[in-house]
């Protein structure tokens, strides 16, 4: 019904859209004299002052133009300028195809000034991947499915839509890595928004920096963030999408802004819709040693082994709308506005760690309101300083229940048990209810002390406090989670250019505090406070001719959560000495870029890395049991790896004809830890690679298109993408009999796509399908992932500078 | 941490030509004093890596290195929960509690294979407490710290009965928590606590109760007594009884997080009478008053009324963290004898790592000890005739945990 309704809901602002297409106005195509597309060309309207810029094929559209002559002025980095006279008559669409010459003489300033902002980035000095999303855009994907192809990340999904995930960089992963959105961390918008529902299309750009993080994405970051920015504060666009796809799966997504410039009024709107009945087939697999076993129906002692059955208990539904309204070039204010997110999820759990413990009715639910704020100013107080505030305040409710009166459901959808009282995951029935706050401020102050030199101040603070309790719990036991924790973290970026911005360098320090309130057994109220300080560099040298090199460090800490210092009050025991995980990250590499003859575009990037990080936080083991009140457990500090690997991509493109991207990434983690916890004896994992980590993995990626083949401003493109993972071992692999070992095939992994797109890319159809030979695909030891999956996807996207 | 019980050998003769001694929490045959049937006994060993337990023949207790290099079984996902093993010969039972099922595997020619997995999902939590052969094939286990039961006869791998101990006597917002059941005959010796839910208080005694078997019927409470609790264990797995001359002897387990987290009372043994129902009143043995309040784990039974017990030294000082339960170097083996009710011997031994694995031979103990100032885990034999203690193989791999020697026959 909540689909209907979505549904219903996107064909109406659809049609509104369309109907404003249809008014007169002005469009066409910007192209060289070798008929290639100039992207990025400006267009304006000389009389009106309205301008756009064309995108990725050339394309250019103005709507709502009166009728009269108007002169169109078009300008594009390299190329010399041209104007053209033209007259417009009321109610139709009139096309201006515009041919612009190359300027020899500035083709080195377009080395320099038409890098986008991702390649500029890049070339910064930190070891970084920026992904634009525009080239993914009309696919039907998120946020995961794209990083999952960059170099040096691995993504290990446990499922479908909304399943968990692990995400690893260069050979680090869980809590080590960090993820934010628009410079700030995620946790502040509750649990809600995750990197595996946020769709493509409200997202601009993905940066993922390994190892070595800048200052001002204030987190506590042991082998990498990811930072994704969103699409905000332009002119006027507008983006929708939808798309429908095997099991069940519905997508859709809106992502608008506008700025009426004289009034200096900004609005912006990021919206997504997700739902998936996630009942893909499961299999049983020799190979793996998987077998789903089910009770035998003529004799309940008795397993029966299927080949085959659909997930019964995988329904994920999540929603989103972050609005966002105030002003900006205002004397007080560059931009300030006010927002509002609600977030809002539905996650039915299929499986426990393993798919061996299967759940028939377990689902959790929740929500999140997250008031915001957001300040900049430039020129604060003298030139060249500018100053951002963001603020916001998330108050986030999760119900988790578990009250089926059934227990040990097998794969075909039946439960041993039915005895009323139980639990499926608990031994008892549970309704556990959950209530986060999270308050956060972040400040930046920007100095440009003058071309060549920067300086950037970053401090975040947030407070954090967790609180549950069980609805049926029949003898009202309140557990004791009233803990807080608060953080400051403040980032310093020195930045400086020599030799005519040939060599960049970033210096930076970090600094940590963490303080908590913990109340004690005997209700006594305790404080602790801890500071500890990071600090790194990030330098790249122009060589020559495109050719680069860069090289980066950074000494990182990963702090104790709330619940590793100080307990959750119900059966993790606080450890106050615990000390915060720390890692040293190093990373050399080397970055070409070319263009010959206009045509040939050639992108190519190499890097070598080391990590060497220690005292990592584990738990300890059994103590925890559901349904035993008497088991403890606690966090503490032993082990870690090192991390040594390399990574390496190649991107080839025709002018818009193809393109073709090739990567491999290698990493060997090995076990640091030399002696077994409190002796002398080296232990006999010492050096050993990590066993269930990938270590070898690549992907290629093909793209060929054509416009107007089907017609003037349409173009037509394929894609194929396809996934490599060398088999690797779930255990140590020289331990143990191989014939009882445990290893993960070898995957190759098989996607396609063709997209249709008319009108210069208004509107864009999409077929696609993933996992195409229906391979058999794990990524956490023995969680089957989903088989083939096919979609069709729309997406009206017009963007109006 | 962890694992399994094993062995306490006695058991002795069986059916059919076959003979399996070992184990466990309790044997169910007629005890009488030692008989040492085995000319050629094999023995096995489970070490924990960090990431993985490894089965693995031994070829010689004395001599050589055991190593988990290229050989044995992977048995992390068979034998899942370490706590929920139970062994009989080369035979090992286990309860998934992931997969709910019950497997029988036989350990031979050097890895662990898979005889027969049947679903189980008869009690409400498959995280076993306790376990005891009320037959050569019927086994009865149940959860920790539960009133729930399940019998199954692992020749035809049927579960023959499951369900609740009767209710009789547990008061309003009480629940029973059951720690031993001792086979006596046609009837079964229940050892238990009372936890109160509402104050989730569990008291500080021991009740004792007989009910019918197989009937599983007329539950009497027979006694109660507040020296020590609670009466066997809280993690299957554990040596916490034994008989010996017509008696069957049980070790309470008061020890914090390993046990039933009663800092405050002692280890002691009580025992009771074969085809009697309660427990001698005429016996106690407070082994923790002659520690000097130390509390202790049960390892084996070595015979001629000697106990080979670890005891936990001074928490106070070596405990700084609850993780210091499993890795402080703060273990003493001790000797007791069960008919002086002395502690006889303290093992040579600085203070070592938590172990509570051993295997008997002819009346000679074997146990892996986890000495961090020795260059690796080794197998010591401890010959209970001469009192003398002489190092055998070393065991390697040993990294996350100490240990677990099985005898296979």
């Amino acid at each position: 019904m909540e689909v209907f309704r979505w549904g219903m809901a996107l064909i109406s602002i659809l049609t509104v859209c369309q109907v404003n297409a249809q008014d007169s106005g002005l469009f066409g195509h910007v192209k060289d004299a070798k008929d290639n597309s100039i992207a990025q060309a400006t267009v304006k309207i000389v009389e009106t002052g309205s301008a756009t810029i064309t995108d990725d094929r050339g394309g250019y559209r103005f709507a709502s133009l009166k009728k009269g002559d108007y002169t169109v002025e078009v300008t594009a980095i390299g190329y010399h300028g041209q104007r053209k006279a033209i007259r417009l008559s009321d109610g139709t669409a009139t096309q201006l195809d515009v041919m612009l010459q190359v300027n020899e003489k500035s083709i080195e300033q377009v080395e320099v000034q038409g890098k986008s902002e991702a390649r500029k980035i890049q070339e910064s000095g930190f070891n970084v991947n920026v992904i634009e999303t525009k080239q993914y855009a009309n696919s039907n994907t998120d946020i995961n499915q794209i990083l999952n192809r960059s170099t040096g990340v691995k993504i290990r999904e446990q499922g479908g839509l909304g399943s968990n995930f692990s995400f690893s960089i260069n050979g680090m992963s869980g809590n080590h890595i960090k993820f934010f959105i628009d410079g700030v961390p995620i946790e502040a918008y509750g649990s809600g928004m995750s990197f595996n529902n946020i769709p493509v299309n409200i997202v601009e750009r993905i940066e993922v920096y390994k190892g070595v993080t800048p200052a001002h994405l204030t987190s506590d970051a042991l082998g990498g963030a990811v930072n994704i920015i969103t699409k905000r504060d332009r002119r006027k666009s507008i983006d929708l999408s939808y798309s429908l796809g095997s099991f069940n799966t519905h997508r859709a997504a809106v992502s608008g802004s506008f700025t009426e410039p004289k009034k200096g009024l900004h609005v912006n709107i990021n919206s997504f819709f997700n739902y998936s009945d996630n009942d893909y087939l499961m299999k049983t697999n020799p190979d793996a040693r998987v077998y789903l076993e089910v009770v035998d129906k003529e004799n309940s002692n008795r397993f029966d082994i299927i080949k085959s059955a659909r997930r019964f208990n995988d329904a994920y539904r999540s929603a989103m709308t972050q609005v966002e309204a105030g002003l900006s070039n205002k004397s007080w204010a560059d931009v300030f506005v006010l927002g509002l997110t609600y977030n809002n999820t539905y996650n039915e759990v299929q499986t426990g760690a393993t798919q061996q413990k299967v759940f028939g009715h377990v689902h959790e639910r929740g929500h999140t309101w997250i008031p915001s704020l957001r300040y900049r100013k430039e020129n604060l107080f003298v030139d060249g300083l500018s100053a951002t505030l963001f603020a916001n305040s998330a108050n986030e409710k999760m119900v988790v229940v578990d009250t089926s009166s059934r227990r040990g459901y097998r794969w075909d959808g039946v439960p041993d048990t039915l005895s009323a009282g139980i639990g499926e995951m608990g031994s008892t029935k549970s309704i556990r209810h959950y209530s986060g706050y999270n308050n956060l401020i972040q400040t930046t102050l920007n100095y440009e002390v003058n071309t060549h030199q920067t300086v950037n101040l970053t401090h975040s603070f947030t407070s954090h406090s967790r609180k549950s309790y069980n609805e049926i719990d029949p003898y009202n036991h309140s557990f004791r989670q009233d803990n807080r924790v608060d953080r400051h973290v403040v980032g310093l970026n020195y930045m400086h250019d020599f030799f005519n911005k040939k060599w960049r360098n970033h210096i930076f320090g970090k600094y940590y505090h963490f303080g908590g309130k913990v109340l004690q057994e005997d209700d006594t109220e305790s404080r602790q406070s801890k500071s500890y300080t990071g600090y790194g560099i990030a330098s790249s040298y122009f060589l020559a001719n495109g050719l680069g090199i860069k090289a980066s460090y950074e000494h990182a800490y990963r702090l104790p959560t709330m619940v590793e210092l100080y307990g959750n009050g119900t059966d993790v025991l606080a450890n106050t000495e615990l000390i915060p995980e720390n890692s040293d990250n190093y990373n050399l590499g080397l970055f070409y870029n070319r263009k010959l003859r206009d045509l040939h575009t050639i992108y190519i990037t190499g890097a070598v890395f080391y990590r060497n990080a220690e005292n990592y936080i584990h738990r300890t083991p059994p103590g925890v049991i559901a349904g035993s009140s008497a088991s403890y457990s606690q966090y503490y500090n032993f082990g870690g790896i090192k991390v040594e690997g390399a990574e390496f991509e190649l991107t080839y493109a025709y002018a818009d004809l193809l393109r073709f991207t090739a990567n491999m990434s290698y990493e060997s983690a090995v076990d640091r830890e030399k002696y077994v916890k409190g002796t002398n004896r080296v232990k006999i994992s010492y050096k050993n690679r990590l066993p269930d980590k990938p270590w070898l993995y690549g992907n290629t990626d093909f793209i060929i298109g054509k416009n107007d083949l089907l017609g003037e401003g349409s173009r037509l493109e394929f894609n194929w993408f396809m996934q490599f993972v060398q088999e690797y071992s779930t255990t140590w692999s020289k331990l143990g009999d191989r014939s009882t070992n445990y290893y993960i095939p070898t995957q190759w992994i098989q996607n396609a796509g063709i997209t249709y797109s008319i009108k210069n890319g208004l509107y864009n159809f999409t077929l696609e399908g993933r996992n195409l030979t229906d391979r058999i695909a794990y990524d956490n030891s023995k969680l089957q992932k989903p088989g083939r999956f096919v979609s069709l996807k729309f997406r009206y996207n017009l963007n109006i500078y | 941490m962890n694992n399994l019980k094993h062995m306490k050998k006695h058991l002795s003769i069986l059916v059919l030509g076959l003979v399996a001694v070992g184990l466990v929490t309790s044997c169910s045959d007629d005890d009488g004093p030692e008989i040492e049937d085995i000319v050629d006994p094999e023995f096995a060993v489970i070490v924990g890596t960090d990431n993985g337990r490894y089965m693995l023949p031994i070829e010689d207790l004395m001599s050589g290195v055991i190593s988990p290099v290229g050989k044995g079984t992977n048995v992390s996902e068979i034998l899942t929960w370490e706590e929920n093993v139970m062994q009989k010969g080369r035979d090992i039972y286990h309860v998934n509690p992931d997969a709910n099922k019950f497997g029988k595997y036989r350990f031979e020619d050097g890895v662990l294979k898979v005889i027969q997995e049947i679903p189980f999902s008869h009690i409400p939590s498959l995280y076993l407490g306790w376990h005891a052969w009320v037959s050569d094939s019927e086994l009865i286990f149940g959860p920790r710290s539960g009133n729930h039961y399940a019998i199954v006869d692992v020749d035809k791998m049927t579960v023959v009965k499951s369900g609740e101990f009767d209710k009789t006597a547990i008061p309003a917002d009480h629940s029973r928590r059951v720690f031993s059941v001792i086979p006596q005959g046609n009837k079964l010796f229940l050892g238990y606590g009372l936890y109160n839910e509402a104050t989730e208080v569990h008291y500080d005694k021991s009740y004792t109760a007989v009910l019918d078997y197989p009937s599983m019927t007329n539950l009497e409470v027979t006694g109660e007594d507040d020296r020590s609790a609670p009466l066997g264990t809280v993690r299957n797995s554990y040596f916490s009884n034994f008989k010996d001359n017509g008696y069957t002897y049980i070790l309470t387990i008061p020890m914090p997080v390993l046990g039933g987290g009663k800092a405050d009372m002692p280890t002691a043994i009580y025992r009771v009478k074969d085809g009697e129902y309660k427990l001698d009143p005429d016996y106690f043995f407070n082994i923790s008053a002659q520690r000097n309040g130390d509390n202790q784990l049960g390892v084996t039974y070595i015979g001629n009324g000697k106990v080979l017990l670890i005891s936990a030294h001074d928490t106070d000082t070596h405990i700084k963290e609850f993780n210091d339960w499993w890795y402080a170097n703060m273990w003493e083996y001790l000797i007791v004898d069960i008919n002086t009710k002395q502690v006889v011997k303290k093992l040579d031994f600085p203070l070592v790592g938590n172990s509570r694995s051993g295997v008997v031979h002819n009346g000679k103990a074997y146990i892996a000890v986890n000495d961090a100032t020795a260059d690796g885990v080794y197998i010591w034999e401890y010959d209970s005739n001469t009192d003398k203690l002489t190092r055998g193989a070393r065991v390697d791999g040993a990294d996350g945990d100490t240990p677990m020697l099985y005898r296979l026959k």
